[in-house]
């Protein structure tokens, strides 16, 4: 088990998180950007059994806030993990701080601009009631996924080439492609809620 | 005493000339309080969860609270029978308003379901008006519970240890709060509050079809009771019950199915304002009515009005089933955003579930069988099925069962903050794993600024007054800065049960504030207290009762350290030191069958003293034990 120094082995009772661990180190996933999902989730479940407050019911109230700080941290880390663009961020910022705040499209990313404008003028002029709404916004759905993937695989390529003591440029890249996964994260909630505006409509 | 009990396992064996010894169970049960009726249930010897008949041999408690002018309280049947005499005494479906404030209430849905004026209480809570005396929903429903909690003790033939409450998935934070407060004033110690859906998945033992094919035990739980609608998106693996998403109505249920009746049988009957003894007569009549329909084609209803004569109409399901249609299909959305949430289709669903009275109707069954696209399951009692996975949930927790099944469940809405232009900035999103926490920082946008104003808020919608208001506070003594240099840190933090709490620290000075986001909408600790405390002036033997239970769950804690600590570790002492503590225990043991509180809580202090020398020798082994590198475990 990945959290073992959790208990003292002496008395088994539980111990504060250790919070100089990285949220990898917690899940025992590499530190990396390429992840195995099923290995994610099962750590995930295995360390939930060990630590989760239902467990500790009736322990004593410094146990049962331990815990409740353990699964918390625990639930954090695994969401992070879980979505890539929270991965990337995540992975950044511990590698290189300063370039978290670098990348934005407003300075250098005309072209993504221009596209990211495209696909906001064409989700506002879907007519919510129209009969072919609905596959309007399939449609924009299914190319904002395929950017994503795209920048997906950009960004595995990316973090895959950061060695140690690889310039600053690289990490510039990193949190441009990180910006525009954010700017298509945003369009998709847009859908969402266009989606959901137009079911409602339906039953209503 | 405290040494003692925290290297003792909990809940290992009692003293062995303890009848009880054998078992050496937790008494805890699952309660399922409901919108019009009430459970509770625990698991038998056989390790079966059962609902705990009363001694009429019904398991259903009707959610129906009567207030008798002499101040006697009614609780259930004898309730209900009371209400068509004394409408005006009578409280039902108390949890429809449990956690709002008046505002919300009359805003729109929700409203009219009890023929009482409601007032706006304290907090900003609703209240209902009776003759003499003004009630909280919180009151009227510890009212339900402390009638449960009687009925599982006599059962039992002891005071509960816990229990665990189950709540719909939906409900959101100032229900939830709601809730506890009212298991709180009834005498009950909440071990969790459970969401519905997820207690009735654990009751269907949905762990076992997980193995059965290819698909990753994926569920839906399709909740729609009395009062409230929820639906659960659940992922079963390896004993773990993870919810990934949930949505819901908590203002939709087969109330709003007999109001609809109601209104169609005034309307033809030209009555524009009935009175309460009416209005009365004709819910019970629509509420009889609509179960006959769900076995028969068509129902009879008689219902005497004030004239004297008798409004008699035949009623056809057809026609039922055209005035509820559009009610019924509201839950379709629901469940849409909820598979899409969970990142599911209805085809990848392994199966679905049918809780709650309501899902009896058969065009509720029509609607969701089309909607995921399967035949739903509904192989237990729906009225019975969340209690019994509240008992079985209860045991887990109680340490009774050794199965490692668990239980991982979501924030239902999402939790925010107001910000510039009355916006809500989302700080945890809905459907995000419990327990959680984020934080988020602000800052100050007037040079000199000392003061910031933390409005916390709860649901999907951008605005702030479209979303409920949790609470409201302030950071004080920001010291002076220019605009933007300050770091406010806001932190939300939510706990198992769900509930949350707020705190906000500037960062550069530590000027923190905190508040569990309670005294805003609810009641505040006092409150609760100076209720506890008219409770108790009204029967004083109840506030005896109640201290002795309590000492002797606490008598019974002791013992069962006691027992546990001699077992391991009893060769620490020789005969005359072990004889000692076998006395000191069997006077507490004597003491806890008697009906002297103070008496039992003089003889555990006494055991306290005189085990005293044991506890620390067991410390002195534990520490001799690290020092060594080895387990306790190892010497034994």
């Amino acid at each position: 088990m990945v959290a073992d120094d959790a208990f003292c082995p002496t008395c088994q009772i539980i111990q504060p998180p250790d919070l100089d661990r990285n949220f990898f180190q917690l899940l025992g996933m590499p530190v990396a950007f390429s992840l195995d999902a099923r290995q994610l989730q099962s750590t995930y479940q295995a360390l939930q059994k060990q630590f989760h407050p239902d467990r500790f019911v009736r322990r004593s109230a410094t146990e049962r806030r331990l815990s409740l700080e353990h699964v918390t941290r625990l639930n954090q880390a695994c969401q992070v993990l879980s979505d890539p663009l929270a991965r990337s961020e995540y992975l950044l910022a511990s590698l290189a701080p300063a370039a978290t705040g670098q990348g934005a499209p407003e300075a250098g990313d005309p072209d993504f601009l221009l596209e990211v404008m495209e696909q906001r003028e064409a989700l506002a002029a879907v007519e919510l009631t129209d009969a072919g709404a609905a596959e309007q916004l399939a449609g924009l759905r299914h190319q904002a996924e395929e950017r994503m993937a795209h920048i997906l695989v950009t960004l595995t390529t990316l973090f895959a080439s950061c060695a140690p003591g690889v310039g600053p440029e690289k990490y510039r890249q990193i949190a441009q492609v990180n910006h525009r996964l954010r700017y298509h994260r945003r369009f998709l909630e847009a859908l969402d809620q266009a989606e959901e505006k137009m079911l409602a409509g339906e039953d209503d | 005493m405290d040494v003692l009990l925290d290297i003792a396992e909990p809940g290992q064996s009692l003293l062995p000339h303890d009848p009880r010894a054998r078992s050496g169970r937790q008494r805890v049960v699952g309660i399922d309080l409901g919108t019009t009726f009430s459970l509770v249930a625990a698991i038998d010897l056989e390790g079966r969860p059962v609902c705990m008949p009363d001694a009429d041999g019904r398991v259903a408690l009707p959610s129906v609270v009567h207030y008798a002018q002499d101040g006697s309280v009614l609780v259930g049947h004898d309730a209900v029978m009371q209400a068509l005499l004394q409408p005006q005494r009578t409280i039902s479906s108390a949890k429809r308003l449990l956690g709002r404030g008046l505002a919300e209430l009359s805003a729109g849905e929700g409203g009219g379901q009890t023929p009482l004026p409601l007032l706006d209480g304290e907090g900003g809570m609703v209240c209902i008006a009776l003759a003499e005396r003004v009630l909280s929903p919180v009151e009227v429903s510890a009212e339900i519970l402390k009638s449960l909690k009687k009925r599982a003790e006599e059962a039992l033939g002891a005071p509960l240890h816990g229990a665990v409450v189950t709540v719909p998935a939906y409900f959101d934070d100032a229900q939830r709060q709601a809730t506890k407060d009212a298991a709180r004033l009834a005498g009950l110690e909440v071990l969790r509050l459970v969401n519905e859906p997820t207690a009735a998945a654990l009751a269907y033992g949905l762990d076992a079809f997980q193995e059965s094919d290819g698909r990753q035990g994926l569920f839906a739980i399709y909740d729609l009771g009395g009062g409230t609608f929820d639906v659960s998106i659940l992922r079963l693996d390896r004993g773990i019950f993870q919810v990934l998403a949930t949505g819901g109505n908590s203002r939709l249920g087969g109330d709003d199915f007999d109001q609809r009746l109601v209104d169609h049988l005034l309307r033809e009957a030209g009555i524009e304002k009935p009175g309460p003894h009416l209005l009365q007569a004709c819910r019970q009549a629509a509420r009889e009515a609509k179960e006959r329909l769900s076995g028969s084609e068509e129902a009879d209803v008689a219902v005497p009005l004030p004239d004297g004569s008798t409004l008699r109409r035949l009623i056809r399901r057809d026609q039922f089933e055209t005035w509820i249609t559009d009610l019924v299909q509201s839950t379709g959305l629901v469940c849409r955003r909820a598979m899409k949430d969970a990142g599911v289709t209805a085809a990848a669903l392994q199966g679905v579930v049918l809780v709650g009275g309501s899902t009896r109707i058969p065009l509720v069954r029509r609607f969701v069988a089309q909607l995921f696209q399967r035949e739903p399951l509904c192989d237990l009692d729906p009225d019975r099925v969340v209690a019994l996975g509240a008992a079985h949930q209860a045991d887990l927790l109680a340490g009774n069962d050794a199965t490692e099944l668990l239980l991982l469940d979501v924030t239902p809405l999402s939790l925010g903050l107001e910000t510039m232009g009355e916006l809500v900035e989302k700080i945890i999103p809905r459907n995000t794993p419990i327990p959680a926490a984020r934080a988020q920082d602000f800052t100050t946008f007037k040079d000199g600024q000392t003061a910031m104003a933390i409005h916390v808020l709860q649901g999907e919608r951008e605005l702030v007054s479209q979303c409920r208001s949790l609470a409201r506070f302030e950071l004080r003594g920001i010291p002076p800065m220019v605009a933007g240099a300050a770091r406010i840190r806001v932190s939300f933090r939510v706990d198992a049960d769900g509930l949350l709490t707020v705190s906000a620290r500037e960062e550069t000075t530590l000027v923190e504030q905190s508040v569990v986001v309670k005294p805003s909408y609810g009641l505040s600790d006092g409150q609760i207290e100076q209720m506890l405390r008219d409770a108790l002036v009204h029967g004083a033997e109840d506030l005896r009762l109640r201290l002795l239970n309590e000492a002797r769950v606490e008598a019974e804690r002791v013992l069962g350290a006691v027992g546990a600590a001699l077992q391991q570790d009893g060769e620490l002492l020789d005969g005359a030191e072990r004889a000692q503590v076998e006395a000191a225990t069997l006077r507490l043991w004597e003491a806890a069958r008697g009906e002297d509180h103070e008496m039992i809580g003089r003889v555990m202090t006494q055991l306290d003293k005189e085990t005293a020398f044991f506890a620390q020798r067991r410390m002195d082994r534990s520490i001799r034990a690290a020092m060594t590198g080895r387990h306790i475990a190892d010497f034994s």
